[in-house]
């Protein structure tokens, strides 16, 4: 049998090759079908705390759902239930919990809900239960700012920052290999490369990590550092985000750069060009400007406990942006890429961009999820501080996941 | 029509008949020939659901449900009809948009297929029970605590809700601010959310204690006498082995020939 089909497509080709979007529906498939599996298995563990927990949370989806919709706020929190279960109960709860509530969303004539067709949305609901136990069992939920696990927490974010920083430096000197040229041979030759440069990439973050959780991150509790440490982590992190958001915007060869005016149907052919502010003026420039919201954000950090809503938020991004990049696919494959609600004006707007089917759902997805999971994060936070001890003793997880 | 009986209509139709598990099937059937076949089969398929609800006597119904979707379906072929990458056809210009032919065809497909497979499920829902499908799925295996934790699930959305409002009404007697600003509508999110959370959380401990003070969950668990050690690098291996057998039979299936 050939097998040479069993390759991704490079842009412009699509006989006797996957095209990479065909590829990414079956790793999605394949993935919900092993999570349905292992939670199918794991759920004859539960107790029955869980389950009733499961079932009260699901209805405080919908409840608060609606509360959210009467505020008017843009937001949804529609899975704060399913937040509360996966740090609750665990991961396996949590995404059990998320698959059901979507069904019961789906089978139920909720005002506001999207009717049957939401079902296909499950595997999402699914995967945010899942990361929220995930993070629980990290200790985002309990850390203290002189918590000696917040050391585990930077080691995590340190081997995520090497990584990132590898591969920049990969970018500038040897330069990423092509994976899309024509030539046959050149084309295994690249994508050998690439794969090679990509292990390597992953290692130095594993190294990194390892290395940074068994010295400098090694804490004893209630060390002073701690705090000092994760308000750094507050700052450089702010820094980095608004540093790169910037660059790729206004940079010499940022997003700027390339609205020349050459497309009328962009703002009626404006020419933007003059804002991609040429180096070292515009490198300085974005440079301060992170430096100045670095700052304020070590401030607001350093202030009493602030600095435990760092990790918190972490999660919450990290939750939302896994979340926007399994619905995209689903949003484009059956829903012809909008999603029936106020974002579709986003869906559109990027679209006018530029950007496919298939990007502009992940990017309407980037937009609204990350805020939105969160948001939902750090309210589950909050009020589960605040939760009686009788009800803490219950789950098998309260006392390792929640602050003492 | 309550929210603990879905969309259910008592009725004494061919549909109402069948059992459960049969319509599940048809349904996976319907959707999966809904998305995966081209997209000629969509009349096919629109006729003849529409055939079997009209010999039901559902047609009113399903007609009625169509307001559910129809913000969706709009916005599908608005946002595809408009602003579809690529397309070149121009059918009718507005200023700086256009309405494009590839645009509207992708978008017309698209919202086909959900509007049958909306169809398809609203006749499926209107036609079973919550109750009646999960004692199917029950008796043929699936796990008895999902299905309590679904219908206790949605007997609890409305309780919740009623629940809500009542901290809502009770925060606003005490000079909760709920209009207004972006920022007074944020901030009161923690004391309408905060309340209802806590307060679910006593609730569920309270229906846990009772539950298992009736024996819910005493299964005729064993207590093995041999306990056979699963040291955690086992797991490792078993999942390596998995993936070897599959390496192997790909393997072979490639070399073979």
């Amino acid at each position: 049998m050939d097998l040479s089909w069993l390759q991704t497509c490079p842009a412009g080709q699509t006989e006797g090759c996957i095209p990479a979007e065909q590829l990414l529906y079956l790793f999605v498939v394949v993935g919900i079908a092993v999570l349905v599996g292992v939670v199918a298995i794991r759920s004859r563990e539960f107790s029955t705390a869980t389950l009733v927990l499961m079932s009260v949370a699901i209805a405080l989806n919908v409840a608060v759902g609606s509360l959210v919709v009467f505020l008017r706020l843009p937001i949804y929190l529609d899975s704060i239930g399913t937040v509360l279960v996966g740090v609750l109960a665990g991961p396996w709860a949590g995404a059990l919990t998320g698959l059901l509530a979507n069904l019961i969303w789906s089978i139920l004539p909720i005002p506001g809900g999207g009717g049957p067709t939401i079902a296909f949305f499950a595997p999402v609901a699914g995967v945010i239960g899942l990361m929220a136990g995930f993070w629980a069992s990290r200790g985002v939920f309990r850390l203290r700012a002189d918590d000696e696990r917040v050391g585990g927490f930077l080691a995590l974010a340190a081997a995520v920052g090497a990584a990132l920083v590898a591969l920049l430096v990969v970018q500038q000197t040897i330069g990423l290999p092509d994976i899309g040229v024509e030539d046959e041979q050149q084309r295994l030759a690249n994508q050998t490369q690439f794969v090679t440069i990509a292990i390597v990439i992953v290692l130095i973050g594993a190294v990194v990590g390892w290395l940074s959780g068994r010295t400098i991150f090694r804490f004893r509790p209630g060390e002073p550092r701690i705090a000092t440490y994760l308000a750094a982590a507050t700052a450089l992190s702010a820094f980095a985000l608004v540093f790169a958001i910037l660059r790729l915007l206004f940079a010499p060869d940022g997003y700027f750069s390339t609205v020349d005016g050459s497309d009328p149907g962009f703002l009626g052919g404006a020419d933007l060009t003059g804002l991609a502010f040429a180096d070292p003026l515009g490198l300085v420039g974005a440079l301060a400007i992170a430096a100045v919201v670095g700052y304020v954000a070590w401030v607001w950090a350093s202030r009493g406990e602030n600095a435990r809503l760092f990790p918190v938020w972490v999660g919450g991004l990290t939750t939302g942006l896994v979340a926007a990049a399994i619905s995209a696919p689903i949003s484009a494959g059956v829903f012809g890429g909008v999603t029936g609600s106020g974002v579709d004006a986003l869906v559109a707007l990027y679209r006018t961009l530029g950007l496919s089917v298939f990007q502009s759902a992940f990017a309407q997805g980037l937009t609204s999820d990350p805020l939105d999971k969160t948001i939902s994060y750090t309210l589950v936070y909050l009020i589960l501080a605040a939760m009686p001890v009788t009800v803490r003793t219950m789950f098998g997880r309260g006392q390792t996941t929640l602050e003492a | 029509m309550g929210s603990t009986t879905g969309y259910f209509r008592p009725g004494d139709s061919w549909l109402h008949r069948r059992h459960p598990v049969t319509k599940l099937l048809g349904l996976a059937w319907i959707l999966t020939a809904t998305f995966l076949l081209p997209p000629g089969v969509l009349p096919l398929i629109t006729v003849g659901l529409i055939l079997l609800a009209l010999r039901c006597r559902l047609g009113r119904a399903v007609g009625a449900s169509l307001r559910i979707p129809a913000v969706l379906v709009a916005s599908i072929l608005v946002v595809n009809g408009l602003v579809f990458p690529g397309a070149t056809t121009v059918l009718i210009g507005l200023g700086p948009l256009a309405v494009t032919r590839e645009g509207l065809e992708f978008g017309i497909v698209s919202a086909s297929r959900i509007l049958v497979a909306f169809t398809a499920s609203i006749l499926f829902l209107l036609t079973t029970l919550p109750d009646d499908l999960l004692e199917a799925l029950v008796s043929r295996g699936v796990s008895h605590r999902v299905a309590f934790v679904v219908l206790s699930a949605a007997q609890m959305v409305p309780r919740l809700q009623t629940r809500a409002s009542t901290i809502l009404e009770a925060q606003q007697s005490r000079g909760l601010v709920t209009t207004g600003s972006a920022g007074q509508r944020a901030r009161a999110l923690v004391p309408l959310v905060g309340p209802l959370l806590l307060g679910s959380l006593i609730d569920v401990r309270e229906r846990t204690l009772a539950l298992e003070a009736r024996g819910f969950g005493a299964l005729p668990r064993r207590t093995a006498y041999r306990l056979v050690a699963d040291p955690p690098a086992d797991r490792w291996l078993r999942i390596a082995f998995l993936f070897g057998i599959v390496g192997v039979l790909v393997a072979a299936v490639g070399v073979g020939r």
